[in-house]
């Protein structure tokens, strides 16, 4: 297509609402806009003036498919604000409460989004005649993460068992015994992913990405560590918003997240493995090769590859914290409410989550910042395509959205999560 | 005697008349049953409805549809006829009632249930509102969906 437009109104198969409008002339993108219409839903300003304990039961409404990252992050920015140091017993349990939801979110995304797309599918549905074995082994990795967040969390969605300090209730010995035996038999079947990922022929587009995750010497970062690039970026987590930075945009609902100086940057499954290959577990490591992507990567679509990578060593880090949990004991989850302001983050399956709280004497907040992690990613996602989409201008038209349909989906956006409005002042 | 069949009732409470299936089974819950019936007010199981509906010889689920006739009106359907009425999936990490069905009886035939029965209550759009109560036709829809159910079990 040498000039003319691609409009997709509505991008299927994504978490939310968007668009895609690029016009080209001559051979040369002229204008090219991703637009999350998602209407925002103003969580930020709906939690001043509610009281802390309530912030780990809400944010997790922003998303049902990673209300585990919400509370997880809610939670640690809270503690931070107050200085509430959690036992090793709580950071293990977290530990394995945030992997579990990376196994059914990664499950889910390669045989539901990433194999539908690289083996010609339309659906998942479309898929299951031809693969029927393969959508079974995606059903059964859903269910051992989401019983594995049942387990700790109380229930699968939206979990009501984390709390200041700890959990409210814990699982049994005995109770992590029998998942723990679902898990070893489970690995084999994340390994088989890996391996149908390598037999995946996926898009070659590689440019100079910029990728951002937490890192921990070690282990596997997922709740904690530092905030690192592979362009030099290492910093406290909790100073996020002075080297992540936001900008209106007109034509998206979402803001578009920069490096300090200027440029997009990639978070998630990719980023993380990139920049953490060093802590991924022997199996996992295994995996990786089963892939055929050598990591680090700057090829988007190897993110695909890198969930298979995380799924096989969430079941083989879930394992080993299971081992050493033993009998989980109830501990004092004793703490005192201050003023005073707290930031976390944390890498839910997508990427980076960032929260940022500011409380007064009684615990009411004052202030509230949420960074969602596909956020951070539509910047990235558009620099993407304005290099991707020239080198498919031979193809037909249809063909041609179809691609770039595919490249969006390939980041596994959550658009219903990423809208979010700075707050505005109008100075009369 | 052995569980072996099952009612579903699908929707969300917070959502206007996307209520009237799980209302449904409310009512059902106050009405003497053969003992062989289990009722599961599901909220929106997605996917989970396959663990739902494992290993029961006969299922039945309501649920509200969206109709060009009358609210409140309650309609029998069979799986056939529900192919296609999804307009877009619920989320791309989880699928709506007939994709869900659909992928049961292609991959798990034998956990699925022989005999599914899907009741229908009929809404309008403009009552699927967040934070709205239940409409009268919804409330109605929901009792004679129950007394439906309510005259199959006992046959």
């Amino acid at each position: 297509m040498e000039s003319g437009r691609i409009k997709v109104d509505y991008l299927s198969r994504l978490e939310g609402e968007a668009a895609l409008d690029v016009t080209i002339q001559n051979g040369q993108i002229t204008d090219l806009q991703l637009n999350v219409f998602e209407p925002p839903r103003f969580f930020q300003s709906f939690l001043v003036g509610r009281k802390y304990y309530e912030l780990p039961e809400i944010t997790a409404r922003i998303c049902g498919i990673c209300p585990v990252s919400y509370q997880m992050t809610a939670l640690s920015a809270i503690e931070r604000a107050f200085g509430v140091q959690v036992s090793e017993q709580t950071r293990s349990l977290r530990k394995l409460y945030a992997l579990s939801q990376f196994i059914q979110s990664h499950a889910l995304h390669i045989y539901m989004l990433a194999a539908p797309d690289f083996l010609g599918y339309e659906s998942v549905i479309s898929m299951a005649s031809a693969y029927p074995e393969e959508v079974k082994r995606a059903l059964r990795l859903k269910r051992l993460g989401n019983d594995l967040t049942a387990l700790i969390g109380g229930r699968e969605v939206h979990p009501v068992t984390p709390q200041i300090g700890g959990f409210s209730d814990l699982p049994s010995g005995k109770s992590l015994q029998t998942i723990a035996k679902r898990l070893t038999a489970a690995m084999e079947e994340a390994m088989d992913t890996a391996r149908l990922i390598g037999k995946l022929s996926v898009p070659n587009v590689e440019w100079d990405l910029t990728y951002v995750a937490l890192s921990q010497p070690q282990e596997y970062a997922v709740n904690g560590g530092r905030l690192v690039s592979n362009q030099g970026l290492d910093i406290d987590p909790a100073d996020y918003r002075d080297y992540l930075h936001e900008r209106h945009i007109s034509h998206a609902n979402a803001l578009h997240s920069t490096m300090s100086n200027g440029s997009s940057f990639l978070v998630g499954p990719l980023a993380r493995v990139n920049l953490n290959f060093a802590q991924l577990s022997p199996l996992a490591k295994e995996a990786a090769s089963l892939t055929g992507v050598s990591f680090p990567s700057n090829n988007p679509f190897h993110s695909a590859a890198a969930r298979a990578v995380e799924l096989v060593h969430s079941i083989e880090e879930s394992l080993q914290i299971i081992d050493k949990l033993g009998e989980p004991r109830r501990e004092d989850g004793g703490y005192i409410v201050r003023a005073g302001c707290g930031a976390a983050v944390t890498e839910a399956p997508r990427g980076i989550l960032s929260h940022s709280y500011c409380f007064n004497e009684q615990g009411v907040v004052l202030a509230a910042d949420i960074v969602a992690p596909t956020s951070r990613n539509v910047h990235n996602i558009e620099e993407g395509l304005r290099l991707f989409i020239p080198k498919h201008l031979d193809l037909p038209e249809e063909e041609l959205r179809l691609k770039c349909e595919m490249f969006i989906r390939n980041y596994d956006p959550c658009f219903s999560c990423s809208v979010h409005f700075l707050k505005l002042r109008v100075h009369g | 005697m052995s569980v072996e069949t099952v009612v579903i009732g699908c929707g969300s409470l917070l959502r206007g008349d996307d209520a009237v299936g799980l209302l449904a089974v409310e009512i059902l819950q106050k009405k003497a049953l053969p003992p062989n019936v289990r009722l599961v007010a599901a909220g929106l199981p997605g996917l989970g409805l396959l663990d739902l509906l494992a290993g029961y010889e006969t299922a039945l689920l309501v649920d509200a549809v969206l109709t060009d006739g009358p609210a409140g009106e309650v309609f029998e359907l069979c799986l056939s006829e529900l192919e296609g009425s999804a307009t877009r999936f619920a989320s791309v990490h989880d699928l709506a009632l007939p994709e869900v069905l659909a992928l049961g009886y292609l991959l798990k035939k034998e956990e699925m249930p022989q005999k599914l029965v899907i009741i229908g209550i009929s809404v309008e759009q403009g009552s699927l509102v967040a934070g709205q109560p239940l409409s009268a036709q919804g409330l109605l829809g929901a009792e004679k969906a129950a007394c439906l159910i309510a005259k199959k079990l006992a046959v």
